[in-house]
């Protein structure tokens, strides 16, 4: 039996939904992470795009402090400025977007920006959103990360800093004139969610082992639909990616925090 | 650019459309949604580059994140840099040239200008600094207790008569650990 935290298990997650050769956009913490794991084991050509301008950077030094910064973009093919990277994904290169969030709603709409009523005096001020709204838009499929907890699966989020299925019509992406296909999973420390193809919802795919379906609806205020044919178990790190997760966050910056109840 | 706003694929449809200046209309041409994002103009812009001539020309190494469109948008432009370049040097790789001298009102040869965070080819984030900087502020944010910011505003920049003066209070040893971690990533002078 290995043991991991449930920072790991999402990065974990989040790196065996990616696919070799393809290309992803990444965003800073567990998407960094997650995205490094996966180039060291079951993707290793897959194209990481920074938005500070790096386009596949080999990341050999390790995790990069910021996207901006050198190991984010050593041995990349090309490094320009945002610009570069925001004109990639407006026409269509990036496969995936890898985001996190504070909190999230049914149809995927994610808050980055605030806690609070009014946007000049918030309870809490996040750094949202940076580059993850227009990821959220241009990338054709996107990748959620957070924890699973009551306080951010929430029936009305605070803030639409990056919009998902917005109110479940399904005209609401073309009207904003979007062009990636949206909200694509949400990985969780214990379920990992799609979202229905007819209604836009959010959708229960898998579990953590050890956790039942009711330990995962008393985490969330809204109810998400489960599939007629029940849910499948979520995958556990072996040893050996237990290993290179802790390699890669050498202090435990982003997988050692911890869950709020 | 020089022109009063861009379209760009981002905000229409979130909460952000509703507490930015920018407008959302029908593009002209594809009748699809497009979103406008007005033009800025900066009073003033602070930039570091790796290099640079007397005149301003900025050779940038790295990821430029929007340097150049700073540099171009503001009204006055202090670049530092970490050294001088000949104006031929310039010349002999054009291409290199990031900011043209057009944008640049001063230019200071400043080394470790970029110190306590990273520049490409040169040297590392000092994470023992930024850790300590970011700790007097978390202090005061969370107790009220102001000393130990007040002790490092005072130790690193009241104090010092000039960016020599702060550097020389960083010991030599964290330095040299900070230059190598760079990984000695390959530039043109």
């Amino acid at each position: 039996m290995v043991d991991y935290t449930p920072y790991e298990m999402i990065a974990y997650t989040g790196s065996r939904l990616l696919e070799d050769k393809k290309t992803v956009f990444v965003g800073t913490g567990l998407p960094m992470i997650a995205t490094l794991h996966a180039q060291r084991t079951l993707a290793p050509n897959i194209i990481l795009l920074f938005e500070a301008g790096s386009l596949a950077p080999i990341l050999e030094l390790g995790l990069p402090i910021s996207v901006g910064d050198t190991r984010a973009g050593i041995k990349s093919c090309i490094i320009k400025g945002l610009c570069m990277a925001f004109e990639l994904s407006q026409r269509g290169f990036i496969d995936y977007g890898f985001i996190g969030g504070a909190e999230i709603d049914h149809y995927g709409n994610v808050n980055a920006t605030m806690i609070g009523e009014d946007y000049s005096h918030p309870i809490v001020r996040f750094p949202g959103s940076g580059g993850a709204g227009h990821m959220a838009v241009n990338c054709d499929r996107v990748i959620i990360t957070m924890p699973l907890e009551r306080r951010r699966f929430r029936k009305k989020i605070h803030f639409v800093t990056n919009i998902g299925y917005g109110d479940g019509s399904l005209s609401y992406r073309r009207h904003a004139g979007v062009l990636g296909s949206g909200p694509w999973m949400v990985v969780t420390d214990r379920a990992v969610f799609g979202f229905d193809e007819a209604t836009k919802k959010m959708t229960l795919l898998e579990v953590a082992p050890g956790y039942t379906v009711n330990d995962v609806l008393e985490r969330m205020e809204f109810k998400p639909m489960i599939p007629n044919e029940g849910v499948k178990t979520m995958p556990e790190p072996t040893a050996e990616d237990i290993k290179i997760l802790r390699e890669i966050d050498l202090e435990g910056l982003f997988l050692k925090r911890k869950i709020v109840k | 650019m020089g022109i009063p706003f861009i379209p760009v694929r981002d905000h229409v449809g979130s909460s952000m459309q509703y507490v930015n200046r920018g407008v959302p209309i029908k593009c002209p041409f594809t009748s699809e949604t497009v979103y406008l994002l007005p033009a800025c103009h900066p009073d003033v812009g602070i930039l570091h580059a790796q290099m640079a001539d007397a005149y301003g020309n900025c050779r940038i190494f790295g990821q430029l994140c929007t340097c150049p469109e700073i540099a171009l948008a503001a009204n006055y432009d202090i670049m530092t840099c970490e050294r001088i370049i000949p104006n031929e040097s310039v010349r002999k790789y054009p291409n290199l040239t990031e900011i043209p001298w057009f944008a640049v009102d001063a230019v200071v040869e400043q080394p470790w200008g970029a110190y306590p965070v990273s520049c490409w080819g040169f040297y590392w984030y000092d994470v023992e600094h930024l850790r300590m900087w970011v700790n007097a502020g978390n202090e005061f944010r969370k107790t009220g207790k102001i000393d130990p910011l007040e002790e490092y505003f005072n130790k690193y920049i009241f104090e010092c008569e000039s960016f020599d003066n702060f550097m020389s209070k960083i010991p030599y040893k964290r330095l040299r650990k900070l230059v190598e971690l760079d990984g000695h990533q390959p530039i043109i002078t």
